[in-house]
C-alpha cells in the first residue's frame, strides 16, 4: 500500500476503501449525469455477477452493471475504431464492458441497456457511456430468465471481481476485503 | 429555432465539417443525409431520452432491490 493515496467513500452500500489509482475518469458521465465524471467499481458480495458504478463524489449516484458477456454478448462486439481513440485502448484485452440495469419493482421484469454500454479501459482508468449504431441493440432488453438459467447451469460463476477472475478485472474492482464496518 | 427551407438535393452547412441533405420528402416524412466528422455524435433524439431515463432509473437503485434480484436469480 506503501506511496498509493487511500481515500473513504461513501457510497450506496456503505463506506468503502479505495486507492486513488482505482478511479476510473468519464470525459462525459452517462447520459444525463455527464457532470459525474469520476467512478470506482464496487463489488458488494463475493458470489454477485453485478458491481456498484459508484460515483466518487455523490453517494446517491451509483449504477448497477453487469459484464456483457454474462448477457450473450462478446465484449468485443462493442469495440470500434472510435471508442479505441476516445479511451486510448493499446489491445482489447484492457477493457470490460458493462451494461447498465434497470430493476423495477416486479424484478422478473428487470432490463439491460445494450444499446448504450458502458465501455471501461481498465489500464488506463478511462471510461465512457458509448451509444452503439446498430439499431438492433436494445435499451431496455429483458434479461431475468436469462441470467437466471445462466446461474443455476452454472451454479458457481464468480463474481466479477472474484480472485478466480482474471487480474485484470480485479485491478479495476474495489475488492470486499477493503470495504469498512458501515 | 433557426427555421430555413430547403428543397430536395439542398443542404444546411453547419461549421465547416457539418453538412445536412435532404435527400427525400415523401408525405409527412423527410430523409435526411448527414456528413460530419467520426467523432460527431449523431443519433435519433429519442435513442438519446430513452438512454437518459434508463440511467435515471438505473441510478436510483437501492442495495436492498440489489440483494431482492441477486436472490431471486438463484431460486
Amino acid at each position: 500500500m506503501e506511496g498509493k493515496k487511500t481515500l473513504n467513500l461513501e457510497t450506496k452500500i456503505g463506506n468503502v476503501q479505495i486507492n486513488e489509482e482505482e478511479i476510473i475518469r468519464f470525459r462525459e458521465g452517462p447520459l444525463g449525469f455527464t457532470d459525474t465524471q469520476d467512478f470506482v467499481l464496487i463489488e458488494e458480495d463475493d458470489d454477485s455477477i453485478f458491481l456498484w458504478l459508484q460515483s466518487v463524489n455523490s453517494r446517491d449516484i451509483a449504477f448497477p452493471i453487469l459484464e456483457v458477456e454474462l448477457i450473450g454478448y462478446k465484449s468485443e462486439k462493442f469495440i470500434d475504431a472510435s471508442i479505441r481513440e476516445q479511451l486510448g485502448i493499446a489491445q482489447d484485452s484492457d477493457v470490460s464492458v458493462y451494461s447498465i440495469i434497470s430493476i423495477p419493482d416486479k424484478v422478473e421484469q428487470m432490463t439491460a441497456n445494450i444499446k448504450a454500454p458502458v465501455v471501461i479501459n481498465s489500464t488506463k482508468k478511462t471510461g465512457v457511456q458509448y451509444i452503439m449504431p446498430n439499431p438492433e441493440l436494445e435499451i431496455a432488453k429483458p434479461v431475468f430468465k436469462a441470467l437466471r438459467e445462466k446461474l443455476t447451469a452454472s451454479s458457481n460463476v464468480a463474481g466479477p471481481c472474484d480472485a478466480s477472475s482474471t487480474i485484470k478485472r480485479r485491478k479495476s474492482c474495489v475488492s470486499k476485503e477493503k470495504r469498512l464496518n458501515s | 429555432m433557426l427555421v430555413l427551407t430547403r428543397k430536395v438535393g439542398e443542404s444546411i452547412a453547419i461549421d465547416d465539417n457539418i453538412r445536412v441533405v435532404v435527400v427525400q420528402v415523401k408525405g409527412k416524412q423527410v430523409r435526411l443525409g448527414i456528413e460530419a466528422p467520426k467523432e460527431t455524435k449523431i443519433h435519433r433524439e429519442e435513442v438519446y431520452l430513452a438512454i437518459k431515463e434508463q440511467n435515471r432509473v438505473a441510478a436510483e437503485t437501492s442495495p436492498e432491490d440489489m440483494k431482492n434480484v441477486t436472490r431471486l436469480l438463484k431460486k
